[in-house]
């Protein structure tokens, strides 16, 4: 009798104990609504007008308070935002664009066809202000609203990548003229998910909740930036829980948050491309023997693990990143110059029985004030040094750097990075290599080359919409700039890593280091203390 | 005195210029442009001409230095080129920050060398003494940023007492003070150092004046002795210090400023300077030359106050 109504008893008890345990289990899970996330940031934003600037911070901060035209998934295919559809002529010269007739400005005025116009508009003939992404639109010729909700663009040229550029964060119309862009960039008005509250230079920016937004309403109330500049100090910020989330945190750093309880430490290949580039505006770095021996002087894979420690970044060997298409990392990797310290001095030989080079020939290696940089080019210097090349290594500041990259036609070893904006090979490789003025900075400026067919071949896969022979053509242009000129010797990719507090939920880390705190594939909560 | 002053302000005027002209023309020849840093490397030709055609780059830099100084007399300090706001109201948003962190790092580090310097003085060879000098040498030898930092460590994270960055809420408030406690303790742990050693030594040497003994003749109290007789003139190359320190402190708080993500004046004229934002650095160089100035003219006037002997024509 007893024993068996003990066994009930018992049983009856774990049972409740693992109900109970489920149950908190999935409240745990639960998102919660009213929560603030506060974000140690590296810099302080720019500037809140999307037609102005492109730069990381303010990026980052106004993606919550507006709404694009188009979107983009977790797989960064482009889905359907404030257009709800288009079509496009079979040309790609012409795009019509539908849009929701439901997205409203945080004032309550409705956005219509005419504020895409206009936000376009701007951005082609920016009054007043100088925009960061008219070279990203160039090639729309004219833009005009059909009616209320329908907007057509014609292009200039036919652009097959166009939908990634139409990609830009709508501005209120009524709003810019009323109190003229410069009020505007420092008090903004979106229609997105965050209306902005107040900004403190230097101090903090805050943003609280839109409850009406339209795609869905956000599990957070507010959202607050702060800038902290010093690494160690925001390190101990979100150690101290005075952050939740960190935008950056160096190499050396990392270990002070890996394994702590409490944090993630969240890492994604980053969509971006750093080089060391031969500026060939004279002897010897316009011969392709002395390109071509640097390489085979450098242990580029020891370099990059040395100067990108705990796993910060990758070894590069192609410009277009990793993940994005013409997938050709095997070839370029298989192929890629492999370090050869006897072939290079052999190279070396060959360089200064021709006269072009010297043992006195001095080899420069100028970069800007930058870590990893740096790190770099003191050991490529060095290596460089010990097959007898006199080389030598220059550190500038920023602001002196650019001056000499972009007014001086002399020739050096440089390094420089990009971050495409588009998930497109045209955003990287046009860029670089393109050689005739055609609105944006060209492979001219930097790399000093001058190959026409090259930029036949580019401008051909810009006005094909035909996905194969695009590929067909980026890989030749691809193959030809690394492998066959050896213009750049691919350098990194980085990683993007920030550690995240376990009390926040939802925080998805993208490839190009956009954050979006709610939008279709997500809805950041935090978990109230 | 009034004749004094008068004079002092009429030198200001030319010490101004000298010093805002030559900031003008070394800048302007470091390499280095503002447009090409604002629109980075992917910027087309176009964009570069048009911005430096409107931010008046394009013109020869005599006609730049002319038309400067001719909105200077018009009270106009300029529009910064990165932030695209006057020059001026950046400086006002940021100076009550500076100002604050800087009084409060004087203020501590009086707190310190007062006690320290006279007890070193009056007990000299003992622990007093040699701590002292002890303090005197961590503070001088000690980088501000590395002090910072083993602060933070110490106070914010592992004893969770104060808050780690930032301002806080109003300065003035509780929680601002809070916030304000260790950038000020490192910002002043020179000053404590310098001031110090400087007390002491002054007390040593009024403390073998005359008068002094004299005083103790008379049987006055000890402490009475020290606080009123010797202390008050002892306090002349201490105010000096002070006041040196305070133009450097209003300007080269950067470092501080950066390690606690302070928002004030330094760390908006180091970052002007990377920019190249040239209005910025004309502006900002001019008004802490103006305070500067200033701050010495109360000192100078403060002797009077101090020591009856001092008296100006």
């Amino acid at each position: 009798m007893h024993t068996h109504r003990w066994r009930l008893v018992v049983t009856g008890s774990a049972l409740l104990i693992l109900l109970l345990g489920l149950v908190s289990a999935v409240d745990a899970q639960t998102p919660q609504q009213g929560g603030t996330l506060r974000i140690g940031s590296a810099k302080d934003a720019f500037s809140l007008d999307p037609g102005e600037t492109n730069d990381w911070a303010s990026t980052k901060i106004y993606n919550n308070i507006y709404d694009t035209l188009v979107a983009l998934d977790e797989e960064w295919n482009i889905i359907p935002h404030v257009a709800e559809g288009w079509e496009s002529s079979s040309d790609a010269m012409e795009w019509t664009f539908f849009l929701r007739d439901d997205v409203v400005f945080h004032d309550g005025v409705p956005l219509t066809a005419d504020d895409v116009v206009y936000t376009f508009e701007r951005i082609l003939n920016p009054q007043g202000f100088s925009s960061q992404k008219t070279s990203m639109i160039a090639m729309i010729d004219r833009v005009e609203a059909v009616d209320d909700y329908t907007v057509k663009f014609y292009l200039s040229i036919p652009y097959a990548p166009f939908l990634g550029a139409a990609r830009q964060h709508i501005v209120p119309k009524h709003v810019i003229e009323e109190v003229g862009q410069a009020a505007f960039s420092r008090n903004p008005v979106g229609s997105g998910p965050f209306i902005f509250v107040e900004w403190v230079p230097d101090d903090h920016l805050t943003l609280r909740s839109n409850e009406d937004y339209w795609l869905k309403k956000p599990y957070l109330a507010s959202v607050v930036y702060r800038p902290i500049p010093e690494g160690t100090t925001a390190v101990m910020s979100l150690l101290s829980d005075e952050v939740d989330v960190l935008e950056e945190i160096s190499g050396d750093l990392l270990p002070q948050v890996e394994g702590v309880p409490g944090f993630v430490v969240s890492r994604i290949p980053a969509m971006n491309y750093y080089w060391i580039g031969f500026r060939q505006f004279g002897d010897p770095y316009n011969d392709r023997t002395f390109r071509r021996m640097v390489y085979y002087a450098l242990d580029m894979d020891e370099i990059i693990a040395a100067a990108l420690p705990n796993d910060t970044g990758t070894r590069a060997y192609s410009i277009v990143q990793p993940g994005l298409w013409p997938r050709d990392l095997d070839y370029l990797t298989s192929h890629a110059i492999q370090q050869d310290k006897a072939l290079a001095e052999l190279l070396f030989e060959e360089l200064m029985a021709r006269g072009v080079m010297t043992t006195e020939t001095e080899v420069l290696f100028w970069v800007n004030q930058d870590p990893v940089r740096e790190r770099i080019a003191e050991i490529a210097v060095s290596e460089l040094q010990s097959i007898g090349i006199n080389a030598v290594m220059r550190v500038s500041e920023w602001a002196a750097y650019l001056d000499a990259l972009f007014d001086t036609q002399d020739p050096y070893l440089y390094m420089l990075g990009t971050t495409p904006k588009i998930s497109d090979p045209d955003a990287a490789l046009y860029w670089l290599l393109a050689t005739g003025p055609d609105g944006g900075a060209n492979g001219n400026q930097f790399l000093g080359i001058d190959t026409p067919w090259v930029q036949d071949l580019l401008v051909q896969a810009r006005m094909t919409p035909d996905r194969e022979t695009r590929e067909e053509l980026y890989t030749t242009v691809q193959r030809w700039a690394l492998l066959e000129q050896v213009y750049h010797i691919p350098a990194y990719h980085t990683m993007y890593i920030h550690p995240i507090s376990t009390r926040v939920h939802g925080l998805i880390t993208t490839p190009i280091d956009e954050w979006w705190l709610c939008n279709a594939f997500t809805n950041v909560w935090v978990e109230a203390d | 005195m009034a004749a004094f002053l008068l004079r002092r302000f009429f030198l200001l005027i030319p010490t101004a210029l000298v010093l805002v002209t030559g900031v003008f023309f070394l800048i302007a020849l470091v390499p280095g442009d503002p447009v090409l840093v604002m629109l980075g490397t992917e910027a087309t030709e176009d964009a570069i001409q048009q911005l430096r055609h409107d931010l008046g780059l394009d013109r020869a830099l005599f006609f730049q230095y002319t038309a400067f100084l001719s909105r200077l007399l018009h009270g106009d300090l300029g529009m910064s080129i990165y932030h695209r706001a006057p020059v001026l109201k950046l400086f006002a948003q940021r100076i009550p920050n500076t100002l604050w962190l800087t009084f409060l790092a004087v203020v501590f580090s009086l707190l310190g060398a007062l006690p320290l310097g006279v007890l070193a003085a009056v007990k000299r060879y003992s622990i007093w003494d040699y701590s002292s000098l002890l303090v005197a040498l961590v503070g001088v030898s000690v980088p501000v940023f590395w002090l910072g930092i083993i602060l933070i460590y110490v106070f914010g994270l592992k004893l969770r007492w104060l808050p780690i960055s930032g301002v806080g809420g109003s300065l003035l408030s509780w929680d601002g003070f809070k916030h304000t406690i260790l950038p000020a303790a490192s910002l002043g742990a020179y000053l404590l150092a310098s001031s110090t050693r400087l007390l002491r030594s002054s007390m040593l040497d009024v403390l073998t004046e005359d008068y002094v003994r004299t005083a103790r003749a008379k049987g006055l109290r000890e402490w009475l002795v020290i606080w009123k007789h010797a202390f008050r003139n002892a306090l002349n190359p201490l105010v000096t210090n002070v006041t040196l320190q305070l133009g450097v402190l209003v300007g080269g708080s950067f470092l501080t400023e950066t390690v606690f993500a302070w928002p004030g004046v330094g760390r908006l004229l180091v970052q002007a300077i990377y920019r190249r934002d040239y209005p910025v650095i004309q502006g900002i160089t001019l008004i802490i030359v103006l305070m500067v100035v200033v701050i010495n003219l109360l000192a100078d006037m403060s002797y009077v106050l101090l020591d009856p002997k001092v008296r100006y024509r």
